[in-house]
């Protein structure tokens, strides 16, 4: 594992190159997929992305941001690592105390100068107990899982444009597959989101998230807005989402915290 | 290896927006049900302070028609933890409400302005420890799928509650669509009711309930796949009568004034000479509990009823020459008179009742065979003559009081305000904060605060039904509590009732 100090050097030369190549330079420097700096004496070291690896919003959300080769990213919302640069494996590490067994993973299909395409895949299990398993029962969970197994993979594709060096705009289109051997019918449901990222500083952000679950078989839409802050290996993520659904409407905040090892 | 630990305290720093990401999860993935598995779904849903005249006045206009209402009588002091507590026989809450005397440990909880905020504590029940018993939950949450939308959702509710209050319906239909895929009983709970009529008017309680009905049609129409069947029940009653901030007291100077020594321990009690008490103000509510040592219980009583605030004084009676040994006595003061005692029999399941009490005073219509010291009557008889009147199911009512059924520590003696008296509860140091809540209250014995409201579509009811009895009309509703892993306690004793033989 790479440290701080040992990583600093590059840190400081990569922001130079970045700042360099950035005009106005007042916004952070655009998170390019696996920007690597051409130094030649040791390998590329990876800046972090600034714009986040992985969305704040589950299941329907992502970006096309990938970690460098054995990079960690530990948060509360996700745990990431980079593989050979090209792929990320990753686990939503709080879901496991709510009885939600999960894995993730996105590989990069495409990566040219303002533009980055991703294949991710998510496997999560709700094991019996998880609609019961919130810390206050003021929260409830519209599925029922007390005594049922049900199996959900989400299954897509997110490309991350990076509209102007302050504008990225992500969209993520997903099926997902809902399976279980009953009372839950087996089903698939599409969905897209899209999310505006606005880098307006250098630590920064701040994005706009919309979407739609179902289309023709429509269950909800959503609607949020979020701030993240990045300060070197730190992130702080916070943001508060609506769920409009035909029954009424849903709302919470969503918080996360996380670190680049 | 000082960033993963400065990691592990960050994951502990974002331990409260666990809930929030599980919240965010588990509805947003949109699950369907087979309806052929539960084409028929029961919904009961708890409504604080669902009163029956408001429910009448709903129907008036429109609402509920075809439903059948009942009137749902509470406990007393008809106050909410209890009462859900005695309606859903769940384990036991500590007192009548967070605020409560402890006997076994000498000592008063929640009290002053720490017993308001106590009510802002979310139930947690998932924590890995458990938090000090009287801050957690009452036990009867756990039979509601639903029953809150946030962390402090008491808070926004008393903060605003219309918004409150349709937030919670949105939420609880939300749930209802997500939970009948695979559910055939759903039941729910909403506190705003209760909060609209201590802060609004009972107008304001029906224009919600108006809009419960709507949203319920609504649901129905979209959801034609399945039948849905409702059940609505509260827990008491709403007075409406609109408390002028001088009629708001602080008991314990009424006591103080009796001649009473108001103190906070026992300890404290046997230091004074004369009577002394522990009185719990509770929250804005028209009843205080008071708790005394047994030599003074009578007489702190007595003093108590010369308050201008007190309608009537209940408290454990003493026995009277006369009647069999064995009998558990209760006693009514009004005015520094003993207005009236009654004795109970646990083993006839009758109340023996002196013929030398002014029962008319007490606006319950009593005869006794021409010539008799005293007349036995059926808990049938005695619920049937006093469910129309000023204090519906009296006897039953004042007798169990002082039972610990659905409260581990009761009281020793509870005070009925008389209207429009109400207690001030607890005191906010913003002296504002202190005029709000004065539109309504219940808890006192009388009709007005008593009188809830039980409404069905699944059965016929009988007109009038004691609230200990709503688990025996609704075997769904038990066997979706059971379900739930909520553990049932016994009823009070002679509390079932032979509704057959009432009609």
């Amino acid at each position: 594992m790479t440290t701080l100090l040992q990583r600093a050097p590059s840190f400081f030369l990569l922001g130079l190159l970045l700042a360099a190549s950035a005009p106005g330079a007042e916004p952070a420097a655009p998170a390019t997929p696996a920007v690597a700096a051409p130094a030649p004496e040791e390998p590329a070291a990876p800046e972090p992305p600034n714009s986040p690896l992985t969305s704040l919003y589950p299941l329907w959300e992502n970006t096309a941001h990938l970690l460098n080769h054995r990079d960690l990213y530990l948060g509360s919302s996700n745990a990431e690592f980079g593989i050979l640069g090209v792929a990320q494996l990753g686990t939503h590490p709080l879901s496991f105390i709510f009885r939600t067994p999960n894995i993730h993973g996105k590989v990069r299909l495409l990566s040219r100068e303002r533009l980055a395409v991703a294949a991710h895949a998510e496997f999560v299990v709700f094991l019996p107990g998880s609609s019961e398993a919130f810390i206050s029962s003021n929260y409830i969970s519209r599925l029922d899982t007390r005594d049922i197994l049900l199996t959900v993979v989400p299954v897509g594709v997110t490309a991350s444009y990076e509209a102007t060096p302050w504008l990225y705009l992500h969209g993520t289109a997903t099926m997902m597959g809902i399976f279980d051997d009953g009372p839950y019918r087996k089903r698939v449901v599409p969905g897209l989101t899209l999310v505006a990222e606005f880098l307006a500083f250098q630590r920064h952000t701040f994005r706009a998230h919309m979407g739609e679950v179902g289309f023709w078989i429509h269950d909800f839409n959503m609607l949020g807005a979020s701030y993240c802050y990045r300060r070197k290996w730190f992130e702080a993520q916070i943001g508060y989402f609506y769920r409009f659904m035909r029954e009424g409407r849903q709302a919470s905040p969503l918080f996360s915290l996380g670190v680049y090892l | 290896m000082r960033r993963l630990w400065l990691a592990l305290v960050l994951l502990g720093l974002a331990a409260p927006s666990c809930d929030w990401e599980h919240y965010a999860l588990m509805n947003s993935v949109p699950a369907r049900g087979d309806s052929s598995l539960n084409p028929v779904v029961r919904v009961y849903l708890g409504l604080d302070g669902l009163s029956h005249s408001a429910v009448v006045r709903a129907r008036e206009q429109g609402a509920f028609a075809g439903w059948n209402l009942s009137r749902f009588i509470p406990m007393f002091p008809a106050t909410s933890d209890a009462s859900w507590t005695r309606i859903l026989h769940t384990e036991r809450f500590a007192g009548l409400e967070y605020g409560h005397y402890d006997p076994v440990k000498d000592k008063v909880y929640n009290k002053a302005v720490g017993g308001l905020l106590v009510h802002l504590v979310p139930p947690l029940e998932e924590l890995p420890f458990t938090l000090p018993a009287y801050a957690q939950a009452p036990a009867y949450y756990k039979a509601f799928d639903y029953h809150a939308s946030a962390y402090l959702d008491a808070l926004w509710s008393y903060d605003r509650p219309f918004y409150g209050y349709y937030r919670g319906l949105d939420n609880l239909f939300v749930a209802l669509e997500g939970r009948s895929q695979v559910q055939d009983t759903f039941t729910a709970y909403l506190l705003e009711t209760d909060v609209i009529g201590h802060l609004r008017s009972e107008d304001d309680v029906v224009a919600s309930l108006l809009s419960l009905n709507e949203r319920i049609e609504r649901f129905k129409q979209a959801h034609p796949e399945r039948s849905f069947v409702f059940t609505l029940f509260g827990d008491h009653g709403m007075d409406g009568v609109a408390k002028p901030l001088d009629s708001v007291v602080d008991f314990r100077d009424e006591l103080e004034a009796a001649g009473v020594a108001t103190v906070e321990s026992f300890e404290e009690a046997d230091k004074v000479e004369g009577p002394a008490a522990v009185a719990i103000l509770h929250t804005r509510v028209t009843y205080v509990a008071i708790h005394a040592r047994e030599q003074w219980v009578s007489e702190v009583a007595r003093r108590a009823s010369t308050s201008k605030a007190a309608d009537l004084v209940f408290a454990r009676g003493e026995p009277r020459t006369g009647f069999p040994e064995g009998l558990t006595w209760v006693s009514a003061w009004r005015e520094g008179e003993l207005a009236a005692s009654f004795a109970y029999d646990a083993a006839t399941d009758a109340y023996w009742l002196p013929s030398d009490v002014d029962w008319e005073a007490l606006d319950l219509p009593v005869s006794f065979t021409s010539g008799a010291s005293h007349g036995v009557f059926s808990d049938e008889a005695l619920f049937a003559l006093s469910v129309e009147r000023t204090y519906p199911d009296f006897f039953f009512r004042a007798r169990t009081a002082f039972e610990p059924i659905s409260v581990e520590f009761p009281a020793d003696i509870v005070v009925s305000y008389r209207h429009p008296f109400m207690s001030v509860g607890y005191q906010a140091p913003i002296s504002s904060a202190n005029e709000v809540g004065t539109a309504g209250s219940h808890g006192a014995m009388d009709r007005l605060g008593s009188m809830g409201a039980l409404l069905s579509e699944e059965r016929e009811l009988p007109p009038a039904v004691r609230s200990d009895n709503l688990l025996e009309l609704f075997p769904a509703l038990v066997e979706h509590m059971t379900q739930r892993e909520v553990e049932l306690f016994p009823s009070a004793q002679g509390a079932e009732l032979d509704y057959d033989a009432l009609r």
